[in-house]
């Protein structure tokens, strides 16, 4: 059985907090509201998130401070920022900080669902994919920080098919770089 | 002259030589007994001789004093040419002295005359220069009042030469209200300074007293300052702090109206949110189709809210972020003549009021922002719909012509006109005719706002009672028919004769 997905509101209006609350459970996704980015911090300390949808204004902690502690705390964890109507500047800021995508006010679930669902499609999709055995324990030993060399000399198997394995590996998780790969290394062990 | 001097001297010389001759006859006669006494004969002189001593005596004495007289007569011939030189302007002086007698004496005194009239000559123009140099008009008067002395600017106001002035009197050239300001009688404005001329210019006139060293008065003296220009600039310089002054006020308003649509958008999200949850759990529960209606209805109204909120939150932060950028900018004519005529179809239905707009070609465009010539044409067409008298069949109509490098677009109605008391206030702030609650009194505040941040112009016929007749001059960004524009024109003017 495939795990419920895991969304976090920040927004210190609680009405808001309610009404994304009730849309987001409506697509079956488990919510937690936090009214403080600093409480939604510590959270994410224990707890599993997909994704967090923030406001830009919070007090204490803004929405883009908020995605940067995020994106180092967890890097998996996506993030939806809720910006004014035609903040273009903030929306530009905030996805050069990462953030995965961002809607304007007023908010509109025609709009919000399709974004939320299409992010963690992308964050839940690298989990769906089936690998063989032995990619399964390259993508591991590459999680850890081996070299081909090393992985190699763990699997008993020759550096040039260590690289094949590699090779269709990435193929198969769309990655495009090693880093990337790492990410959905560590995506897939922790779910 | 000479004769007299001859004569004169004649008078005087020949008893001298008559006298003369005696004395010589004399002492021969005394010689010659003189000699016949000592024993030495001396041939006695003859008369003969004596006369021929007058004679050439008296010719003698006759030259010299010939000599003597036209020495005179030429010194006095000098003195008369000097002194008619002088009387002709020339103080050059009379003629250098040649001794120390009396007519020397009196040709040193003329020319010491001649040197004070020439210092005063000099000193008189020096003056005339300083006065024509200055940018002020001068008029000097006598104690009655006429010109005596005009200098060149005083000249160019009153479009008239020294000559013509002079003797002029001042009531017929200046005819002020005079009134004291700060010390000096001062008479301002265009309509108490009579000038003469078709070029009307504005001048301050000041008058003083002109006293001699005791003290005596002696004439006026008047200043005209010529004030046109400084007049026109600061006119200029207050209608341009009113512009500011205004697009502050708008700025102000704009930049209040995108804070309150921003705190808008919190209470507008939750209410969206629940509303089209209700509605899909209610769908899942079977219910009518018509509470669905219903519950679509309200989002779409929450819609229209929600794009209000847009407009108003976009046209704040275009007030505060982005000043008019006039070149970058194009707004198409006909899609927002379109598209505003439509949006107003309904309102202008209920009220009766038939909208027409004229073929526009479909290549016009104007240097501003789509989103800001809707508006303009919006509030515009609008206020000739909510002013109409309903059931009165009244008329908007709308066009458009190029002027040079201007776009003219005329908003023209039968709707009533504005009453003549608000004319001077329509365009401000705040200000409407409409019900408590139906207008805000920004439109067409910001439609002057926005037309003349676009370095346009809004215009303003109005027949109370009748209609009014708006004109929006922008300057354009295509001419229209300039290159190969061989759109469906006639098609689209077509579409465009919309009748509402």
């Amino acid at each position: 059985m495939v795990p419920q997905q895991s969304v976090f509101i920040v927004d210190d209006e609680p009405m808001v907090r309610r009404a994304l609350k009730q849309s987001m459970e409506a697509i079956d996704l488990l919510v937690t509201c936090f009214p403080t980015a600093e409480l939604c911090l510590e959270a994410l300390g224990s707890q599993r998130c997909d994704l967090v949808i923030t406001d830009y204004n919070l007090p204490g902690i803004d929405g883009v401070r908020l995605l940067d502690e995020v994106k180092q705390l967890s890097p998996l964890t996506a993030v939806l920022l809720v910006t004014g109507y035609g903040n273009v500047p903030l929306a530009v800021e905030s996805m050069q900080h990462g953030a995965a995508d961002f809607v304007e006010k007023p908010l509109d679930e025609q709009v919000l669902i399709p974004k939320v669902q299409e992010l963690l499609r992308k964050n839940d999709r690298h989990s769906d994919v089936a690998l063989t055995p032995m990619e399964h324990e390259i993508l591991r030993l590459v999680t850890e920080g081996k070299a081909n060399k090393e992985i190699a000399y763990i699997l008993k198997r020759s550096i040039r098919t260590v690289e094949n394995h590699r090779h269709h590996l990435m193929q198969k998780l769309h990655a495009h770089s090693t880093a990337e790969l790492v990410r959905i290394g560590l995506l897939r062990r922790d779910t | 002259m000479r004769a007299k001097l001859a004569s004169a001297f004649l008078v005087v010389c020949l008893p001298c030589a008559l006298l003369c001759a005696q004395q010589y006859q004399r002492i021969s006669t005394f010689c010659v007994h003189g000699a016949a006494l000592e024993g030495v004969r001396l041939k006695p002189e003859q008369p003969f001789n004596i006369l021929w001593v007058a004679i050439v005596t008296v010719v003698i004495a006759f030259l010299a004093a010939h000599l003597i007289a036209t020495r005179i007569q030429m010194q006095l011939e000098q003195l008369r040419r000097g002194v008619r030189r002088m009387a002709e302007g020339d103080f050059s002086g009379v003629a250098e002295p040649a001794g120390h007698d009396q007519i020397d004496q009196v040709i040193q005194a003329v020319n010491d005359v001649a040197l004070t009239l020439r210092r005063s000559v000099v000193y008189r123009q020096h003056m005339h220069d300083i006065l024509d140099s200055m940018k002020e008009g001068v008029l000097v008067t006598d104690l009655v009042g006429q010109v005596t002395y005009s200098n060149v600017v005083a000249q160019q106001l009153l479009e008239a030469g020294a000559p013509e002035l002079l003797g002029v009197h001042v009531a017929d050239l200046i005819t002020a209200r005079w009134q004291l300001e700060a010390g000096t009688l001062r008479a301002r404005g265009e309509g108490s300074i009579r000038l003469a001329g078709a070029n009307r210019r504005e001048v301050v006139v000041e008058r003083c007293h002109l006293r001699d060293q005791r003290g005596l008065l002696q004439g006026m003296m008047y200043t005209l300052e010529d004030v046109t220009e400084r007049v026109a600039l600061t006119r200029a310089l207050a209608d341009h702090r009113d512009m500011l002054a205004r697009s502050e006020r708008i700025a102000a308003v704009g930049t209040m109206g995108a804070i309150i649509a921003h705190k808008f958008s919190q209470p507008l999200s939750c209410v969206r949110l629940f509303l089209q949850q209700v509605r899909r759990e209610l769908k899942k529960l079977c219910v009518p189709e018509q509470i669905d209606a219903t519950l679509a209805d309200a989002l779409a109204e929450l819609e229209r809210i929600a794009a209000l909120t847009r407009q108003v939150v976009q046209r704040g932060r275009s007030e505060v972020n982005h000043p008019a950028d006039t070149e970058s900018e194009v707004a198409q004519l006909q899609p927002a003549v379109v598209r505003v005529i439509e949006s107003l179809r309904d309102a202008a239905g209920r009220r009766g009021v038939a909208v027409c707009a004229e073929p526009i070609d479909p290549s016009a465009a104007l240097h501003c922002s789509p989103l800001e010539l809707e508006e303009i044409l919006y509030c515009l067409i609008n206020n000739s719909i909510q002013a109409a008298p309903e059931g009165t069949g009244a008329r908007v109509e709308l066009s458009f012509c190029v002027r040079g490098d201007l776009g003219v677009l005329t908003v023209s109605d039968s709707c009533g006109g504005i009453a003549s008391e608000h004319i001077d206030k329509i365009f401000e702030c705040f200000f409407t005719t409409k019900g408590e609650g139906h207008g805000t009194g920004l439109g067409l505040a910001i439609v002057r706002h926005v037309v003349e941040r676009r370095r346009g112009r809004v215009d303003l016929s109005n027949a109370a009672g009748v209609g009014s007749c708006f004109t929006i001059s922008l300057p354009l960004a295509h001419v229209p028919g300039s290159e190969s524009d061989t759109s469906d024109g006639p098609a689209v003017e077509h579409s465009l004769r919309e009748q509402i």
